[in-house]
């Protein structure tokens, strides 16, 4: 899929990927690649931009920890960022409906 | 390319935005070796793996503009926190000081900088809301943007300070013995604050203007309207969210005839002014009331044409 139609809503596959549990980078990008059957293939380097601003706005949180023996950053979901994914995914389900009611009345 | 000229390119293009670097370029090292891991496991040799791995994460350049301008982004709408934070400050001293204050300390022209500042202020400081509203639950915003909400942020910095100086400078300037020290003590010390606070919000409103100069130089998006456009569009979209469409055509119309509408300002101001003048000392006072609504409606049309281009209320002609 083209990425700046990804780029849009790469927050809101972050806040997604971040629900399972904590993860860093790489591992994010992985499974959102995994959840979408490969056909998500983000510009990795824009995912760390958009990380530190959702960690800025209080929507997770980050800390240095060991995965797999290597120091990582590890990013985590916050309360606010719980609330506010619930808020994007309806406002994204809204979106969804009208748009397949809007391509079946071709 | 390999990951190590990778991460020295990424550096360089962070530096030249003045982006932070540390954190993000620790972060990318770590990831480019586990995709160049993943890529070797696949198949690819060591040298096609780091080249494959570099260009899944993105050109250097592109992924430090990126960068650069969500930190410019979070840096204007900071800046704008601090500034209201300043002003607000500044004017709860202000009323302070011509509510209870002793007449003593209320004679003109003490206080009379600070009004006309804060109407200025308010102003540029609405501005700057107005931009960084828009554009705050974006990633970035254009750096037409920003570098306009740097410029509004400054002017109200500026006049602030200025205003807290002219006063501190009427204050002393007084002769010795009209007013006691300890009149005005607390007072004093409140302007004193207030003007610490405006000192940390022009700080922040200059490094906004710093990171937003840096991102816009080097920008991977390029904005081609005016500020003056983009404030229209700005102020649209927010009333677009409100279900209050006459707001919006009025909002619409003043924008699209400035001069009109700073003229009607003014001659507003100056009606406004002369019937409080009237209301508060009778018909004896007009020609005083007059003569300051003439001040003030002259002010409006001064700043106008001073500061319209710099708070992006107009083009460059």
């Amino acid at each position: 899929m083209r990425g700046d139609v990804l780029k849009n809503h790469l927050e809101l596959l972050v806040l997604t990927a971040l629900k399972a549990g904590p993860g860093h980078g790489y591992s994010i990008i992985r499974a959102i690649r995994d959840r979408s059957d490969g056909e998500f293939k983000l510009l990795e380097g824009s995912l760390y931009p958009a990380l530190h601003r959702l960690e800025r706005d209080s929507l997770v949180t980050s800390s240095w920890s060991n995965v797999a023996g290597r120091k990582r950053r590890v990013y985590e979901l916050s309360g606010k960022g719980r609330a506010a994914l619930e808020q994007r995914e309806r406002a994204w389900r809204r979106f969804e409906h009208a748009m397949n009611l809007v391509l079946a009345g071709q | 390319m390999t990951i190590d000229d990778y991460m020295a390119e990424l550096e360089r293009e962070l530096r030249r935005r003045r982006a932070p670097r540390v954190r993000l370029l620790r972060e990318t090292e770590d990831h480019l070796h586990d995709l160049c891991a993943e890529l070797a496991a696949d198949g690819l040799g060591p040298e096609q793996a780091e080249a494959r791995a570099v260009t899944q994460f993105g050109a250097a350049a592109t992924v430090a503009a990126c960068f650069a301008e969500a930190t410019a982004s979070a840096a204007a709408h900071r800046a704008v926190t601090v500034t209201a934070a300043a002003f607000l400050a500044y004017t709860g001293v202000f009323v302070a000081f011509a509510t209870a204050a002793s007449p003593l300390l209320r004679d003109f022209p003490q206080g009379a900088a600070s009004f006309m500042a804060l109407q200025l202020a308010a102003v540029a400081l609405g501005i700057a809301l107005v931009r960084s509203m828009r554009w705050r639950r974006a990633p970035a915003a254009p750096t037409t943007e920003l570098t306009a909400i740097a410029r509004a942020l400054t002017v109200a910095g500026v006049v602030l300070i200025g205003a807290a100086v002219a006063e501190i400078a009427v204050a002393v300037s007084r002769p010795a013995g009209v007013v006691a020290w300890s009149d005005g003590r607390l007072l004093t010390l409140a302007f004193a604050a207030a003007l610490a606070v405006l000192l940390l919000s022009a700080i922040a409103a200059v490094r906004a203007g710093a990171h937003a100069q840096a991102a816009d130089s080097l920008s991977n998006r390029h904005v081609h309207a005016s500020a003056a456009a983009l404030l229209v569009d700005d102020v649209e979209t927010l009333l677009a969210r409100l279900p209050l469409p006459q707001v919006s055509r009025t909002a619409r119309g003043l924008l699209a005839h400035r001069w009109a509408a700073t003229i009607a300002l003014a001659a507003f101001a100056f009606v406004a002014v002369s019937a409080a003048g009237v209301v508060n000392s009778g018909r004896a006072g007009l020609a005083g009331a007059e003569a300051l609504a003439a001040v003030e409606a002259s002010l409006i049309v001064l700043s106008f044409v001073a500061f319209g281009r710099t708070l992006g209320l107009r083009d460059a002609v």
